[in-house]
Order: structure tokens, then C-alpha cells, then sequence
């Protein structure tokens, strides 16, 4: 809602503005003066001293946010694609610092008309009464009180003066409302791009939502079915019942896998960086990818001597996943802070758990190690997940074990 | 009143061996056989004349509403075919139903559903689920104005097509109009012929589609 009070007010600010400026402007040209320059370069000089530290001001980056804030706030300007930030190109600064000079120029305008039509005001409208015949109004060649009736125009164009006056920071304040949206918002190339991403998002998020519908929602009305079978032929047929909750556990856990996939890939296509499409669209690894990740290990130069002693195929998704994110995580770890060439892992399964080892020889910078990123996510993970972390740390050996406790479930199809 | 002969037709086998668990726990329905796509399902029914047929949509090779297509070509009508959908809102679901499809259900429904829905289409004398035939029609059929003029319907003959829509059987039709059970059937059997279509599902959907009955 436009508000003229509040338009008044943005455009004091750039009153402000402009007389800070000016303030350093007249002391420069005051110098010039002194040292004797001729006019042209005074002049030359001059234009550039009111003209440059604006631009410069101008063309900072977050001028664009502030002012973006003071046309929404101030003159009721309304960004549809919400507040613009900082200038992030060279064609967004151009015409954020256009906007600022305009803005200070405005600011410049309204504080030279107040001041010089409110003095004219009250010159005006006072000068048949305190002036004699011949006198000049406001040094005026041309205005003179003549004396009279001859006079009585005036005290109203006095009023009419303030009436312009006061109606030039309202209509000042309009045009520069009207031109925010093109100077400080984005531009067409910028909407159209906005646009552009977001029904890409928009076709991503409804393939993921058919797939889950497919899936989820297929196996779903098989569980419901087989439940229903089931409960049917439970007392003639307990064989079949029995086959049923077979089927209802293997498709149940089949979907909740799909679910976890599909909503990681939700939560990942949300966030805005969307151009490693191929990077998001590719699942989560989880233990089957160890083989992989280990070989990367290793030719980036920690030589890892890895133990697993237990069948893994078994183990929920998420498990699997985190625990690779585990390993991950620490095998960075010593390669960054253990200073040494070599690290053993060992994965094993003790009954109800997965239990995740890793060593390494404690190399020169000991000390270093504790703490740090990796070990504050691994203990995150793990915590997620109702299992502990546990580091220790002897003369020669750096260790970190990492217990997951696994479902009931896990145990019977392990 | 005889055992009801069921035909399965799923590509899921656990889909089959559910169906097969509920209807053959009922002593008046029995599973004769199972198909897993439609070309299977269309030489199964020659072959095991079945009653009702409960047939998935989504099949590979020739799915449902292909073969369920096929099935109402058969001499003498062919079976009744009750299409098992996933989802409420297929695409697919609709145009089973103008295949000639006589109702559908939801995977999800509960055993009773089943059972009830198949002895429904058997009997063929009601529509299953009337809300939803229409509903399907507001959202996948083409809706025009032009009424069932050409079919020159008496009166009477649009006063029970009109009910049909309602879901109601003969019987039912009969007591809200003060007929005869045999009179309502024959107006039934007259609005088919006039409108040219096989069975009640299809008179509905006539209806619907050409504003007889606004969706409204």
C-alpha cells in the first residue's frame, strides 16, 4: 500500500545522500578554486567529483539489496519473485547503481525544491505586509512589491508554491516506485531462467512422485492384499499365511528402501543447486559400493588393509548407506590428519550389530587429530542411528570403532 | 445357484496368490485358473469359460483393457470382467471400463470387497459402484450436450436409466417405480438395445457422456 509518508521519508534519505556528497563536492571544488585552476577544468573536475563517488557507491554489490528493502519498506514496492539480493553480474550492478544515482539525484531534487519554495512560500505570502513599494522579493529582478491592492496575488501563488512543493515528493516518489521493479528486480533473461528452473524442478519432483507412486504404492496394495489373504485362510491355511507374511516382509522392506531413495532424492532436488543433476540423480551409495570407494582410497595414497568378515547384503539400506558414509568419513580422516601411509579397516557383524574398526599407525603430527569435521559426522551418523563412536588412542595406534545396532529382521535374512 | 467360476489375470504372481487365498475361501466361488498377461487371459477364458474374470490393467505384452477389449468380442459375450487396479485415478481404469470392463476394484480393498464385488458383476443386475463410474467419467471422459435423443428412449426407459446410474438392481428399481421385477428388466434390456451397448456400465457411461445425466 503506498504510503506518501513513508515515500517522503526514502526520499529524505537520498536527501541525505546528496548532501553528504555535495558536502564533499563543494570543499573539492573549493580547493580547485583556491589553487587557481581555469574554470574549464574546474568544471571537468567538478562534474566528476559529483558524479564518481556515487557510481562508485553504486556499484557495491549489496546497494542493491539495501535499496531493494527501502523501495519494498518505503515506497511500498512489491518484488514478486521476492526481495532481490546483492548484485551477483555485471548487468545487475549496472542498473542497481543507475537506481542509486537516481535515487540520490531525487533526494538532491526534493531538497532543493524545499528549501528553495519554502523560503519563496513565505517570501510570498509575507511580503505585501512586511515589505515597501519597490522592494525585491527573494532578490528577484522582476518581483517587486508594488503596493496595494497591486500585491494582492501574492499571498496565494505563495500558496500555490507550497502546493507544488508539497505535492512533488509524492509524484517523485510514484516514478521511482514504478521504476524499481525494472531497475532493481530481475530482469526478463533473469525470470525467464527462474522460470526455466523451476519447471525443470517441477517435472523432476513429479517423475519422483510418480515412481513413488508406482512403487510405494504398488507394493503397498500387495502388502494389503496378502494381509487381507491371509487373515482370510489363517485358520485353514496357516502354510499360506505363513507364506503371506514372508511376502508382506520382503515387499515392505523392498518399498521402504525405494521410500528412503526416493525421498533422499526429494530433499536433494530441493536444494538450489540443481546443476549436478547427473551427481543427485545417481542413488546414495551404500556398503555395495566399498570395493570402489576403497580402490579411490587408495590411489589417493592411504594404502588400506581391508578386513570384512560378514555377508553385507543383508543390512537395511540405511545402514548400509550411513556405514559407508562412516567409512568414508574416516578414511578421509586419516588421510588427512593421520600422517601416515596405511589404515586398517574391519567390518564384522557380532549378533544384533555391525561393528566398523578402523586403525592407523599414529604418523608425526599426532595431537592433531581429535576432533575435527569427519569425527563430529560420524558420531552424528552413528547417533542417528542408535550406535556409538567410541576413538581411542595409544602410543602407536589411532582407533575408531563404530557400532550400528541392526534390526531383528536383518539378523533372520543375514 | 451354481459356484461361481473366477479367472485371476495378474503379471504379480503374489497378487494371483492372494486373489486365489480370498476367493476360494468363499464355498460359492472358486479360482479355475490364472493368467499372467492378457493373451494368456484371452486363451484361459476360451478354454475355462469362466464367469468373472478379475484382470490387472498394467500387464506386459497385451494389457488389460487390450484383452479386456478382446473379451467382450467373444461369441456370447464372454465373461464378466472385473478390472484389479492399483490406483483409483489410472488413466487406464476408464478406458478398461469402455472396453467393457463391468466395474473395478482397488488392490487395496478389504477381502469382503472382493468377494461382494465379484458376486455384483456376476449377477450383472446392479453397478458396482455407481460414484465412482461417475466420478471416472467427470475426469477422463469427453462430456457433451447433445442428450440420448437419437435413442428415442420412452419415458419410462429414461426414468430407469436414470436409476441404473444410481446403482440400483432390478429389484430395487422395481419397488421405487411400483413395477414388476420382469417389467424393469425388460426396460433395461430395451434401453441397452436402443442405446446400442452391452451391458449396464456402459448405458451409464452413454449417459453421462452425452449429458443425459449432468455430472453435476
Amino acid at each position: 500500500m503506498p504510503n506518501p509518508f513513508t515515500r517522503a521519508v526514502f526520499l529524505l534519505l537520498g536527501s541525505a545522500l546528496a548532501l553528504s556528497f555535495m558536502l564533499l563536492d563543494v570543499t573539492l571544488v573549493a580547493l580547485l578554486d583556491q589553487a587557481g585552476s581555469r574554470l574549464a577544468w574546474t568544471v571537468a573536475a567538478a562534474t566528476a567529483i559529483v558524479l564518481v563517488p556515487p557510481v562508485l557507491l553504486g556499484l557495491i554489490p549489496a546497494v542493491r539489496q539495501v535499496e531493494a528493502v527501502a523501495a519494498e519498506t518505503l515506497l511500498g514496492v512489491d518484488f514478486p519473485e521476492g526481495t532481490p539480493g546483492p548484485a551477483k553480474d555485471w548487468a545487475q550492478l549496472r542498473r542497481s547503481a543507475t537506481w542509486f544515482l537516481l535515487h540520490v539525484l531525487a533526494g538532491a531534487v526534493v531538497a532543493a525544491v524545499v528549501v528553495l519554495l519554502s523560503t519563496l512560500t513565505v517570501s510570498l505570502v509575507l511580503a505585501p505586509f512586511t515589505r515597501d513599494a519597490g522592494d525585491q522579493v527573494m532578490s528577484v529582478g522582476w518581483l517587486r512589491v508594488r503596493g496595494g491592492w497591486a500585491d494582492a496575488w501574492m499571498p496565494p501563488a505563495g500558496l500555490l508554491v507550497l502546493a507544488v512543493m508539497l505535492a512533488l515528493p509524492p509524484w517523485l516518489g510514484a516514478l521511482m516506485a514504478r521504476l524499481a521493479p525494472t531497475l532493481l528486480g530481475p530482469s526478463y533473461a533473469e525470470r525467464l531462467r527462474r522460470l526455466e528452473d523451476q519447471t525443470a524442478r517441477q517435472v523432476e519432483r513429479n517423475r519422483i512422485a510418480r515412481e513413488i507412486h508406482d512403487s510405494v504404492g504398488h507394493a503397498l496394495s500387495l502388502v494389503t492384499l496378502q494381509a487381507a489373504a491371509a487373515r482370510r485362510v489363517l485358520q485353514r491355511d496357516p502354510e499360506f499365511a505363513a507364506g503371506a507374511l514372508d511376502a508382506i516382509e520382503s515387499a515392505s522392506r523392498a518399498a521402504t528402501g525405494d521410500l528412503d531413495h526416493m525421498l533422499g532424492l526429494l530433499r536433494d532436488s530441493g536444494e538450489p543447486s540443481t546443476e549436478t543433476g547427473a551427481e543427485t540423480r545417481a542413488p546414495t551409495p551404500d556398503l555395495a559400493a566399498l570395493p570402489a570407494l576403497l580402490s579411490a582410497t587408495r590411489s589417493a595414497g592411504l594404502d588400506v588393509d581391508a578386513l570384512v568378515d560378514a555377508d553385507l547384503s543383508g543390512i537395511p539400506l540405511l545402514v548400509s548407506r550411513e556405514t559407508y558414509r562412516i567409512v568414508q568419513e574416516g578414511l578421509t580422516n586419516a588421510l588427512r590428519y593421520a600422517g601416515t601411509a596405511s589404515a586398517r579397516l574391519q567390518i564384522s557383524r557380532p549378533p544384533g550389530e555391525l561393528a566398523v574398526e578402523l586403525t592407523n599407525p599414529i604418523g608425526r603430527e599426532r595431537g592433531r587429530g581429535r576432533g575435527g569435521r569427519g569425527l563430529s559426522g560420524i558420531e552424528e551418523r552413528a547417533a542417528a542411528l542408535g550406535g556409538q563412536m567410541t576413538c581411542t588412542m595409544d602410543e602407536q595406534t589411532w582407533r575408531l570403532s563404530v557400532v550400528l545396532p541392526l534390526p531383528a529382521t536383518g539378523e533372520l535374512s543375514g | 445357484m451354481s459356484e461361481i467360476r473366477v479367472l485371476v489375470v495378474d503379471d504379480e504372481p503374489l497378487v494371483r496368490s492372494g486373489l486365489r487365498a480370498i476367493v476360494d475361501s468363499e464355498p460359492d466361488l472358486s479360482i479355475v485358473g490364472e493368467a499372467d498377461d492378457g493373451a494368456a487371459a484371452v486363451s484361459a477364458v476360451r478354454r475355462l469359460r469362466p464367469d468373472v474374470v478379475l484382470m490387472d490393467v498394467r500387464m506386459p505384452r497385451v494389457d488389460g483393457i487390450a484383452a479386456t477389449r478382446l473379451l467382450a468380442e467373444l461369441d456370447g459375450g464372454g465373461p464378466a470382467v472385473l478390472v484389479v487396479t492399483t490406483f483409483e485415478n489410472d488413466d487406464y481404469v476408464y478406458d478398461a471400463l469402455r472396453a467393457g470392463a463391468r466395474g473395478f476394484l482397488l488392490k487395496r480393498s478389504t477381502a469382503d470387497d472382493f468377494v461382494r464385488a465379484i458376486r455384483t458383476v456376476h449377477r450383472s443386475d446392479s453397478l458396482l459402484f455407481p460414484g465412482a463410474v461417475r466420478n471416472l467419467v467427470g475426469s477422463h471422459g469427453t462430456v457433451g450436450t447433445a442428450g440420448l435423443g437419437y435413442a428415442r428412449l420412452t419415458e419410462r426407459e429414461e426414468e430407469v436409466l436414470r436409476l441404473v446410474a444410481r446403482g440400483m438392481s432390478n429389484a430395487e428399481i422395481a419397488g421405487e417405480l411400483f413395477l414388476g421385477v420382469e417389467t424393469v428388466k425388460t426396460h433395461v434390456r430395451n434401453v441397452l438395445a436402443k442405446l446400442g451397448v452391452r451391458d449396464r456400465v456402459q448405458a451409464v457411461i452413454a449417459a453421462y457422456e452425452s449429458g443425459f445425466i449432468p455430472l453435476s
